[in-house]
């Protein structure tokens, strides 16, 4: 924690009105599942500190405080692509603002999911609904492209992270994450 | 302004590490479903 400031500043996280209701799964390891529904689907967000725990071994905040985000959407049978609801996306926002209610110090760690190509869609689409939403002066966004030489092509990857701005550590945090990242074209195999 | 790093090493480590976070997001994503679908059955009976 870093004392009653931040917790005053993340007690001002928005709360949108127009959303669904959710309810929470939390595990022994400490993974934590918020999930909703909607009429077309069923959607899950996770929250994981164990997902990117081995690699970030050498990076003391990313080590701490580091959990691994995104969600998972589940069609109901019969329906193809859900409809434009702006709901889903304002009960994200306040899944990720409780989330930091409770724990401040949080660094939310994505990469887009690739194996069906639409990495650039996604990293586009979560741009826009941070770009729109009114936790944006309460929570900073970074992201980098990873183009990844694989085959005869590059391939682009998209892998970034969330923090509160009442986060003391947030300059700190930006520059372990970029270390980080700068070291990936010397990461031979082996 | 998105920052880009191009990795042109074949044999990178971070193909790898990616492609495991793709696997542990895969099982997390079944063992939700699972979840989903007790809780379906459950309502049922």
């Amino acid at each position: 924690m870093n004392g009653d400031k931040q917790k005053n500043h993340n007690a001002h996280m928005p709360r949108a009105l127009e959303s669904y209701d959710y309810y929470v799964d939390e595990e022994n390891n400490g993974e934590k599942y918020f999930t909703f529904e909607t009429p077309d689907a069923v959607y899950t967000v996770y929250f994981n500190p164990n997902e990117y725990k081995n690699r970030v071994a050498d990076y003391p905040l990313l080590l701490n405080n580091t959990h691994g985000f995104g969600f998972f959407q589940f069609i109901r049978d019969g329906v193809t692509i859900p409809k434009n609801d702006i709901k889903i996306r304002r009960t994200i926002e306040n899944i990720i603002c409780d989330f930091y209610r409770e724990n401040p110090n949080a660094i939310l760690l994505y990469h887009c999911y690739y194996a069906d190509g639409k990495q650039h869609k996604r990293s586009k689409k979560f741009e826009r609904w941070y770009n729109e939403s009114a936790a944006k002066n309460l929570i900073t966004k970074h992201e980098i492209g990873l183009e990844i030489l694989t085959g005869e092509e590059y391939i682009t990857h998209y892998i970034g992270y969330l923090i509160s701005n009442a986060n003391k550590e947030i300059d700190s945090v930006h520059k372990e994450f970029e270390t980080f990242a700068l070291s990936f074209p010397d990461d031979k195999g082996g | 302004m998105l920052k880009k790093i191009v990795i042109s090493n074949r044999n990178s480590k971070v193909l790898a590490f990616l492609n495991e976070i793709e696997r542990k997001k895969e099982e997390m994503r079944k063992k939700v479903e699972k979840r989903l679908n007790e809780r379906r059955q459950a309502k049922k009976s």
